[in-house]
């Protein structure tokens, strides 16, 4: 029956036979790898089921041991975790993806680092999976593709070893020749295999029994590739549960991309916007300045001798004059020249004598300060201290500057406070909302304190990164 | 008399042709005209100009080189003049300029230089040991001082100005169409009100335009 069903050709669907049989064959392509990968695991479970708990066992007679060996076991643990993700893309299977962790001492103070990898959840996540979900998986898994493996060599060459007999009441494998070496036993699925091909009975070694545990054996063999493949999948199931990055690790990262995209365009334009106020500078300035300078020869020259093109002269020089004053009025205002040419502190000091209030100012910052973070920054201080003279009636304005430092950074902290009536609010498209939609694109803040009769503090924050 | 003997400092080669051939119209005698400050104070040495004209961005890098040049100039050779002429006024250029002396100091928007009366009138001024300030910022200063100047009265602030532009009582009593005697009486009020009473007239003027630069 057995080789009946062996030989049976299979439907006459070429196109379908030919990608199943290419499917097929590709699954046999990677059995050598899956079962490499499997006997693998299968070893490092063994050894670091005994060793881990021989090791927190004995540890945990003194608490300082234990936690300094359970420290071990969770840098031990993502080494092999990270060990048994390749092993897995090896065998042919989907990538998982790993979390984005450095090296953990790098550049970092060794206590900071072992506080960083205790409270990093990725830790105990593949100290579980090394410790003990892989070597359970492992224990099954192993199991199972062995013991198929095992039988399924023995039994597809039978012939090679002679005589399956009856031992003790279950069926065992002897190898031929004199001294009747036992080749398998009848225990497990290899006694239940045997137990089959040889219909129950006492098996007479007939070339027919020998011949149903052959094409058993070929049997199994052809289908060894689904069993190696799914106890690999198994494995594979466990390390995506236990082994990959959180899905809040790619959104951090989509975020810090976002946000690199957000600050290339800010710097963008300001470079654009520099750029442009230098060209204004050099070309059209310079050749309008010369161009009065033409003008008013060409005034001298006449010297009154024709009213009317004298007159003509004057109107264009004024033209040229009027030109002038308009391109530095634009440029002006977008790129203050004290800002170009010394940067945001010395253009934050100057502001204090702009205004008909006497603007205090208290300025203490460093030279590395983005060029775009200036130009914002210098933009929105000038906009709020104008704001506190112009409408808070104030008899004093103060604008500080300065850095504060935390954990996550140094963060610009401008300040500006006056004594006016205060009840100043962020009303859509005025000054405040302009300044804040400014600071947005450097991912500012603004904060405003203005309770009806003053004073008013506005806080502007923005990161430096 | 010997004719006044400048140096021109200005990158722009436009703008330089321009201004060497304004200023030899008007007679002075341009003694070196170069492209940057780099051995500006050997020059200067060696030449012995009356007055320095100082573009203010000058190279390499285009930013304040014209004032820095100009205030180590003035502890250099403070006989030496300095006029300094640019796209923009800076009240902070200003200050600066001045606190390292305001003899024989100038800052001036370059659109006053592109006439030759106005140019002749700014350089003899400096090289006379006159202050010339540009009257936009003169103007800008005014607008955005406040006290002890509040107790100006409008007309001795307009007064106030005009000596800042570096003008003397006579200029300025020709500028305000009014004798000299009322502007003399403007000015001890000026001094009287900044509390200048104790010091040389001469001296006195430049304190009071100081205060009005700097309170």
């Amino acid at each position: 029956m057995t080789t009946a069903t062996l030989t049976t050709p299979l439907p006459p669907a070429p196109a379908r036979r030919s990608s199943l049989g290419r499917r097929y064959g590709r699954m046999w392509a990677r059995v050598p790898r899956e079962l490499g990968y499997l006997a693998l695991t299968a070893l490092i479970g063994l050894l670091v089921v005994l060793v881990a708990w021989t090791v927190v066992g004995a540890g945990s007679a003194f608490i300082v041991v234990g936690v300094v060996l359970f420290i071990g076991l969770l840098l031990v643990s993502r080494y092999l975790g990270a060990f048994d993700l390749r092993q897995l893309r090896w065998a042919g299977t989907k990538p998982i993806p790993e979390p984005s962790w450095g090296r953990p001492f790098a550049g970092k103070r060794p206590l900071r680092a072992l506080g960083d990898v205790i409270a990093d959840g990725h830790y105990w996540l593949y100290a579980l999976h090394a410790a003990v979900v892989s070597p359970i998986v492992a224990l099954l898994t192993f199991t199972v593709w062995s013991s198929w493996l095992g039988t399924a060599l023995v039994a597809a060459t039978a012939p090679a070893w002679g005589t399956i007999a009856v031992q003790n009441g279950a069926p065992v494998v002897l190898g031929r020749g004199d001294g009747d070496l036992l080749l398998a036993n009848g225990h497990g699925l290899t006694g239940v295999v045997l137990w089959f091909a040889t219909g129950h009975e006492d098996p007479a070694a007939t070339a027919w029994t020998i011949a149903g545990v052959t094409a058993l054996g070929l049997l199994m063999l052809a289908l060894l590739p689904f069993i190696t493949r799914g106890a690999t999948l198994a494995h594979h199931g466990a390390a995506r549960l236990l082994l990959s990055r959180f899905a809040s690790e790619d959104l951090r990262g989509e975020v810090a991309r976002v946000d690199a995209a957000r600050i290339a365009a800010v710097t963008a334009e300001d470079t654009a916007l520099r750029r442009l106020e230098r060209d204004i500078h050099d070309g059209p300035q310079q050749r309008l300045l010369r161009l009065q300078m033409e003008l008013s020869t060409a005034e001298r020259r006449l010297d009154g001798t024709r009213p009317e093109a004298t007159e003509a002269i004057a109107t264009a020089r004024r033209l040229a004059a009027e030109t002038l004053d308009e391109l530095r009025a634009l440029a002006q205002g977008f790129a203050p020249p004290l800002l170009q040419d010394r940067g945001l502190s010395a253009a934050l000091g100057a502001l204090g004598h702009r205004g008909a209030v006497p603007v205090e100012t208290a300025i203490d910052l460093p030279a590395d300060v983005p060029d775009a973070v200036e130009r914002s920054l210098y933009f929105v201080a000038a906009e709020l201290t104008a704001n506190a003279i112009k409408h808070s009636g104030a008899s004093r304005v103060r604008l500080e500057a300065r850095t504060e430092e935390d954990g996550q950074g140094r963060t610009i902290v401008v300040t500006v406070h006056d004594d006016g009536r205060g009840g100043a609010r962020i009303v859509p498209g005025h000054g405040l909302a302009g300044a804040v939609d400014r600071l947005t694109g450097l991912g500012g803040t603004l904060a405003v304190t203005s309770p009806e009769g003053g004073p008013t503090t506005v806080a502007v924050r923005v990161p430096l990164t | 008399m010997t004719p006044i003997r400048v140096v021109l400092v200005e990158d722009s080669t436009l703008l330089r042709e321009g201004l060497v051939r304004l200023l030899e119209e008007v007679g002075f005698e341009v003694l070196a005209a170069v492209g940057d400050a780099e051995g500006l104070q050997g020059t200067v040495a060696r030449l012995h100009p009356d007055v320095v004209l100082l573009d203010i961005r000058l190279p390499p890098t285009h930013r304040d080189e014209g004032v820095r040049a100009a205030i180590a100039l003035r502890s250099a050779a403070p006989e030496v003049g300095v006029l300094l002429l640019s796209q923009y006024v800076e009240s902070t250029y200003a200050r600066e300029l001045l606190a390292a002396g305001a003899r024989g100091v100038g800052y001036l928007l370059k659109d006053r230089v592109t006439d030759l009366a106005q140019l002749a009138d700014a350089v003899e001024r400096v090289a006379a040991g006159g202050t010339v300030l540009d009257p936009t910022l003169v103007q800008h200063l005014l607008l955005a001082r406040a006290d002890p100047l509040t107790r100006l009265t409008p007309r001795e602030r307009e007064v106030l100005g005009l000596m800042a532009e570096g003008r003397s009582n006579g200029a300025i009593a020709a500028r305000l169409v009014v004798g000299q005697g009322a502007v003399e009486k403007h000015v001890t009020s000026i001094f009287g009100k900044l509390g200048l009473e104790e010091s040389p007239e001469a001296h006195r003027r430049v304190l009071a335009v100081l205060r009005f630069l700097d309170a």
